[in-house]
């Protein structure tokens, strides 16, 4: 098979799919994002990477299931998304004009909170905390150790580890 | 976490920025490390995937990110999402950024927030980093101030040294000098013998001891006023005020540690004179709080406000 005619099949699985259940899954999504605006976004996006995605379409015995995993991952992206978003606008509230980023300033800064929200997912929150603590605040490891109560070489585990779950978050 | 064991040299890679970013690393440390980096195409490749992590982390050490960061999260795990490989969408647009950022963390001098240091330089000229600076060294006696604060003190003897910023080239022999790179300007406080500033574009002056200076980016070069603090004092370790108005004098201090410190306006004008040592500052602002009618409220570790009594 030529990889056009491959192509085509594989497009025309994904369309045969979007006329099936394309309305159900923007209605499944309405229900657990509560705007309608929301859900066909989402529901664009699920049919968008099922079309960059070759060769899953055709096997797919369970559309349904695939559909609303795939579909609950962007949502859930969205919603973890303008979830930071607003928390970093509620805490920029707190500082006066002077020290306020320019709105491009925030844009590529809320970019970069995404990237290393996603990076710290799923990473023990003792490592987080730990980790969170010599990165941004700027506290050294012997520090670190006594205000966690714990010994400098496990801060140092700590700290291997969750480059470790960045470095596969990211490049793994 | 993961569990299969990382390859050699990305765990080489970890163990680099674990201990370079300890609080406690040292010269020979950056050294070693940048030996390790150039013995091997692959040490460098590596190694760059894994300040990438560490140069967002840099990006987000704000009061306001770092809070956003913390915030409870009420999300489940997006395993299928990882699987997925949505990771990579948001790159883009970071880039800008990014540049700037790599250069600072590659520097050959280079200081943390509340850090401060000398080196010994060639022909006995000594360099001094203030805080959160970056220093690149581009051959003999050339420097380029990539970012923050430096003071030079070519020597008695010897040829010329030049040091760039984004908007000057300063050339001098036998001075010493403060530069310091602000947000589209750089300010020359020559403290002996003088100093010869050279504007991208704009016309070149020559500065004397004991006068100062700001080259904008669009080359305008203007003399400054004395100064109301010791230009260079921070190389003491310590900022000395002759009546210096609170609101400057916070925002000088707070270069001094990670977080905020804010000046209510009602008190932005009160004088501040006398010495403080910049390793203590949340000393400095207790001494303060002595000194004039003024309470310092701490909010959070990185929130410090100072306000009417």
């Amino acid at each position: 098979m030529t990889r056009s005619l491959a192509r085509a099949q594989h497009h025309e699985h994904v369309r045969i799919l979007y006329v099936d259940h394309h309305h159900w899954l923007v209605a499944w999504l309405r229900r657990k994002l509560g705007c309608g605006h929301d859900a066909a976004d989402v529901a664009q996006d699920t049919f968008h990477r099922l079309l960059a995605a070759p060769a899953a379409a055709e096997q797919l015995r369970e559309p349904r299931a695939y559909l609303t995993t795939l579909a609950h991952g962007l949502a859930v992206d969205r919603i973890r998304r303008r979830r930071l978003e607003r928390a970093y606008l509620e805490e920029l509230a707190q500082w006066p004009e002077p020290e306020a980023p320019s709105p491009e300033t925030r844009a590529i800064l809320l970019e970069t909170l995404c990237r290393v929200d996603r990076m710290l997912d799923g990473l023990n929150p003792r490592a987080k905390t730990a980790f969170l603590m010599s990165r941004l605040d700027g506290m050294s490891y012997p520090d670190i150790a006594r205000s966690l109560g714990m010994s400098l070489s496990s801060i140092e585990k700590y700290m291997a580890a969750a480059i470790r779950h960045c470095y596969e978050a990211r490049h793994g | 976490m993961a569990e299969r064991a990382a390859p050699p040299v990305l765990q080489q890679a970890i163990a680099w920025s674990v201990r370079l970013n300890s609080g406690r690393a040292d010269e020979a440390l950056r050294e070693a490390c940048r030996r390790w980096r150039e013995a091997d195409a692959e040490h460098d490749r590596v190694w760059r995937q894994v300040q990438a992590i560490e140069d967002d982390l840099r990006a987000v050490a704000t009061p306001a990110a770092a809070g956003a960061l913390r915030a409870p999260a009420a999300m489940g795990r997006r395993r299928a999402l990882a699987a997925l490989g949505l990771g990579a969408a948001t790159a883009g647009i970071a880039m800008a950024a990014y540049g700037d950022n790599w250069r600072r963390w590659s520097a050959d001098y280079r200081t943390a927030v509340g850090e401060r240091r000398r080196y010994a330089l060639d022909g006995g000229a000594q360099l001094w980093l203030n805080t959160g600076s970056a220093v690149q060294a581009d051959g003999q006696r050339r420097l380029t101030l990539v970012a923050g604060e430096l003071c030079l003190d070519t020597g008695a003897a010897g040829g010329a040294w030049e040091v760039r910023s984004r908007e000057a080239c300063f050339t001098a022999r036998q001075a010493r000098f403060v530069l310091r790179q602000l947000d589209g300007a750089t300010t020359l406080d020559v403290q002996r013998g003088s100093v010869r500033v050279e504007p991208w574009r704009g016309p070149a002056a020559d500065m004397q001891a004991g006068t100062r200076c700001r080259v904008g980016a669009g080359g305008e070069l203007h003399a400054l006023p004395a100064a109301a603090y010791d230009a260079a004092g921070w190389s003491d370790g310590m900022l000395k005020a002759r009546g210096m108005r609170l609101g400057d004098f916070l925002a000088e201090l707070a270069r001094y540690q990670h977080g905020w410190v804010q000046c209510d306006p009602a008190v932005a004008d009160l004088r501040v004179s006398g010495v403080f040592l910049l390793d203590d500052v949340p000393g400095a602002l207790d001494t303060l709080a002595h000194a004039l009618p003024v309470a310092v409220r701490r909010y959070t570790r990185l929130w410090t406000r100072v306000v009417p009594a």
